[in-house]
């Protein structure tokens, strides 16, 4: 992701797109959107969230291509800085019904029936086990701090090394690492209540 | 040896914090050994690694979904589209151009086509042909004033229709009620009262002559139509 050669293609594409060629925007779209979009998934755990702030995001993005330096990194992490810096500000706005949302995101999965499950397993039971056990995970993801759920997702979810979420959330590496494995700890008791407390003495 | 007696006091706290570099396999040497010997004495932290293991197979199985196809044409439709298009000089050329672009996605083109056939349809019923309108590129057709003028003819033609059947209907009912009143009037001359039904119903189906005669009137009023 982080290879030189791709900068140059983005930076290439990039003009192309600030020359009015409008495929070369449509290869942004396309190359970028499938990303974007499971970043706002998983960080609002809503459809119709995710939908909206991915179409924010290109927009923005649209109207600040001029600002892109090839040199200074890929544009997918340009363009992850930009989506993370919109979903912060959306979580802040949306702070008054943040808790009614954690609840209600249990029915909102109705909406996400498009869950590839063939990708789950052979029988209906391991599909619906499946399903399950993605539900479970995405809603304790959203009981997670913004902090720690987006470190969390952009390693495990986003497979962004530590280097390039240092850059995205413009935080030093040691912290990148210590919200990663305090968000993973923290999930992972959430989802294994028997575990038992954080920072339980010995 | 002091230093391993150090981290062999680690605490949970300690172990907890290292954790995912302990799994990774980034603690140095030493680290990775007091890691080692601290989970090898604590039941908890042997769990809580198991259960962040678990948890990261679970993360990872997470699928990656599908945008909405909608999303391409709404972000489309505010980049390329002439209203949304602001900052950037993407989509260059005349307006038309980009207007035109953005329009010819098979989704929009969808939407305009079945746009086209509504109006069609509607106009259709006000009895406007889209095709003569545009074989005479006679606009004025489409004009409102011309639109209610058509649907006003044919409310009118509509409305005559209805008048046409009802007075036809009325007819009917005046030549029922003049067979009835004749029927009434000869009644008194017939002098079998017993059976009266029946020959009631005979001179009903032999019509006297006067009655034959009312019946001339409607039914060339009938004819008339």
């Amino acid at each position: 992701m982080a290879s030189v050669g791709i900068h140059v293609q983005d930076g290439e594409l990039v003009e192309r797109c600030l020359a009015g060629d409008g495929t070369a925007w449509e290869d942004v779209v396309r190359l970028h959107s499938r990303r974007v979009y499971n970043l706002c998934f998983r960080f609002t755990g809503r459809a119709t969230d995710a939908e909206d702030l991915a179409q924010d995001v290109f927009v923005r993005l649209f109207r600040n291509l001029g600002s892109y330096r090839a040199e200074a990194g890929s544009l997918a992490t340009w363009l992850t800085t930009l989506t993370r810096n919109l979903l912060i500000d959306h979580y802040r706005r949306a702070k008054p019904d943040r808790m009614t949302d954690a609840l209600e995101t249990e029915n909102d999965r109705g909406e996400r029936v498009e869950l590839p499950l063939e990708a789950q397993g052979r029988t209906a039971e391991q599909q619906v086990w499946g399903r399950e056990v993605q539900e479970q995970v995405q809603r304790a993801l959203l009981k997670l701090s913004p902090e720690l759920r987006e470190a969390v997702i952009l390693r495990d979810l986003q497979d962004l090394d530590y280097k390039e979420i240092a850059a995205v959330m413009r935080i030093p590496e040691g912290t990148v690492k210590s919200r990663i494995n305090r968000g993973r700890i923290e999930l992972a008791r959430l989802l294994r209540p028997s575990l038992g407390a954080a920072g339980s003495p010995s | 040896m002091s230093e391993t007696l150090q981290h062999r006091a680690w605490t949970c706290a300690q172990f907890e914090e290292q954790l995912s570099e302990y799994r990774e396999g980034t603690l140095a040497a030493d680290a990775a050994a007091a890691a080692r010997a601290h989970l090898h004495g604590c039941d908890a932290c042997q769990g809580l690694l198991a259960a962040v293991s678990a948890t990261q197979e679970e993360l990872g199985r997470l699928p990656e979904l599908d945008p909405p196809a909608r999303l391409l044409y709404r972000i489309q439709a505010q980049t390329l589209a002439p209203g949304g298009h602001r900052g950037g000089t993407v989509g260059a050329g005349s307006g038309w151009q980009r207007a035109w672009r953005s329009v010819w996605s098979p989704r929009f083109a969808l939407g305009f086509a079945m746009s086209v056939f509504a109006v069609a349809l509607l106009l259709n019923a006000a009895q406007v042909n889209l095709g003569a309108v545009m074989r005479q590129g006679g606009l004025s057709q489409l004009s409102p004033v011309s639109l209610s003028n058509a649907l006003s003819r044919r409310f009118d033609r509509a409305w005559a229709r209805g008048v046409a059947y009802y007075h036809d209907l009325r007819v009917v009912y005046e030549i029922e009620a003049a067979i009835h009143q004749m029927r009434q009037s000869s009644e008194p001359a017939a002098t079998s009262p017993a059976g009266g039904n029946h020959s009631q119903r005979r001179q009903g189906a032999s019509q006297p002559p006067e009655l034959a005669a009312q019946l001339q009137i409607p039914m060339g009023f009938w004819s008339e139509r």
